[in-house]
């Protein structure tokens, strides 16, 4: 690997970690846009560093070169893209083109029976379940032991949460990001970082429209505790980033830091990711406009 | 906000009236207490959905109907046989769900949490 390839990955990795701080900076909404323009920003990068791998391997073989006619100048001497690491590369393309794939069949079929929704819908099942269904016209399900178990404050808050995802378009944040970790699962992490940010923003606007931090939390903690009692999850990846960390956010809300370090981070970070990405698709793009004017 | 509030979100807000009365509510007091410039026909039209999905009860008052919440799952079942939803945890994995998993020790910490919010 030459360092023009390794320096620009190097830049998008470092860029993707310290997204992870931005949590604890800045509010939830800034959070889950600044991480979801990172993800795809790496994603993308990644994706043309493997085309690139692949591309610049493949015009080693005499064969491939004599006949589309690669350009050699552009990576003169032995830049070391061995036919190897050009079939590793293409191998990861492929796989990840299969995750990508399941992915969006996975999302699809998981949405189809909620097709009809319209509005609020209370589903008769003891199983402790609350969701926003995204879509046209979309709504949101209650299983009917949660809707009647909450008080009537409580099931407000979860109305509230639920209806905040909607209007805010969460679901094109978390799929997005989603579908980003699915083809590149070293992005899983920042994925769960979006997925917690869209959680903390309708928190923020639900506790805003029914007045009451408190009741939301309740609301959360009860709900939270349901499930558990149903069936309890072995261990998160993130632990503390889950419900207990929504309503510990909700009784105290931590004062925002300082603005500037808040936007400095949001803008290293993206900046970061961008400028590693960009590098990626910029050498891709020279590569092929050398490929095929040669 | 541009953006259109969704069905969901002004059936939550009737709801919530229906909640917090004392007896059954007509279209107009529920428009009064929604403080809101909905046209009393879009209110009524929310009432009647909520009313077909089971999720209001609905009496004869004068002429006009009046409004109460349905109070448990009985009630819901016996008013309106509902699509057959298969709603599982594991089938809903990309969706936003209100609450993820917990391990041993965030439910221990959220019953802590509990105890504050409610004292």
């Amino acid at each position: 690997m030459n360092l023009l390839l390794v320096a620009p990955l190097l830049l998008t990795f470092g860029g993707a970690v310290a997204g992870l701080f931005l949590t604890r900076l800045v509010s939830p909404a800034t959070c889950a846009r600044v991480l979801t323009a990172a993800v795809v920003a790496a994603a993308g990068g990644m994706a043309a560093a493997l085309v690139l791998v692949g591309m610049a391997a493949s015009s080693e073989l005499s064969a491939v070169s004599d006949a589309v006619g690669w350009c050699r100048a552009l990576y003169p001497g032995d830049h070391g893209a061995a036919p190897w690491a050009g079939v590793v590369a293409v191998g990861i393309l492929i796989v990840a083109a299969v995750r990508g794939v399941r992915y969006l069949r996975r999302v699809r079929s998981e949405h189809a029976p909620y097709k009809t929704i319209d509005g609020i819908e209370v589903v008769i099942t003891s199983e402790p379940i609350a969701f926003a269904v995204p879509g046209r016209p979309g709504g949101v399900v209650m299983g009917s032991e949660l809707f009647f178990g909450l008080d009537a404050d409580e099931r407000f808050a979860v109305l509230a949460h639920e209806n905040a995802h909607l209007r805010h378009h969460h679901h094109r944040y978390v799929h997005t990001v989603e579908l980003c970790a699915a083809v590149f699962p070293f992005l899983v992490p920042l994925a769960r970082q979006v997925r917690f940010a869209t959680e903390r923003w309708a928190d923020e606007s639900a506790a805003t429209e029914i007045g009451s931090r408190r009741t939301l939390a309740r609301a959360i903690a009860r709900v939270a505790l349901m499930s558990h009692a149903r069936e309890p999850s072995p261990a998160l990846a993130f632990s503390g980033r889950g419900s207990s960390a929504r309503v510990q956010a909700l009784l105290h809300p931590v004062a925002p830091r300082r603005f500037e370090l808040a936007m400095a981070v949001s803008f290293g970070t993206l900046a970061a990711t961008l400028a590693g990405s960009s590098v990626q698709v910029h050498h891709l793009a020279l590569f092929l406009v050398h490929a095929c004017l040669s | 906000m541009a953006d259109r509030r969704p069905m969901g979100s002004l059936e939550a807000q009737v709801l919530g009236v229906l909640w917090r009365a004392e007896g059954p509510v007509t279209p107009a007091e529920v428009r009064e207490a929604l403080h809101s410039d909905l046209a009393y026909t879009t209110v009524m039209t929310i009432l009647s959905r909520l009313w077909q999905k089971g999720l209001a009860e609905r009496m004869k008052q004068g002429r006009a109907f009046a409004y109460g919440p349905v109070m448990s799952e009985s009630d819901l079942a016996a008013t309106r046989m509902r699509a057959a939803l298969t709603a599982t945890s594991d089938r809903t994995a990309t969706m936003s769900r209100f609450v993820e998993g917990l391990n041993k020790r965030e439910a221990a910490a959220l019953r802590a949490l509990l105890d504050e919010a409610d004292g």
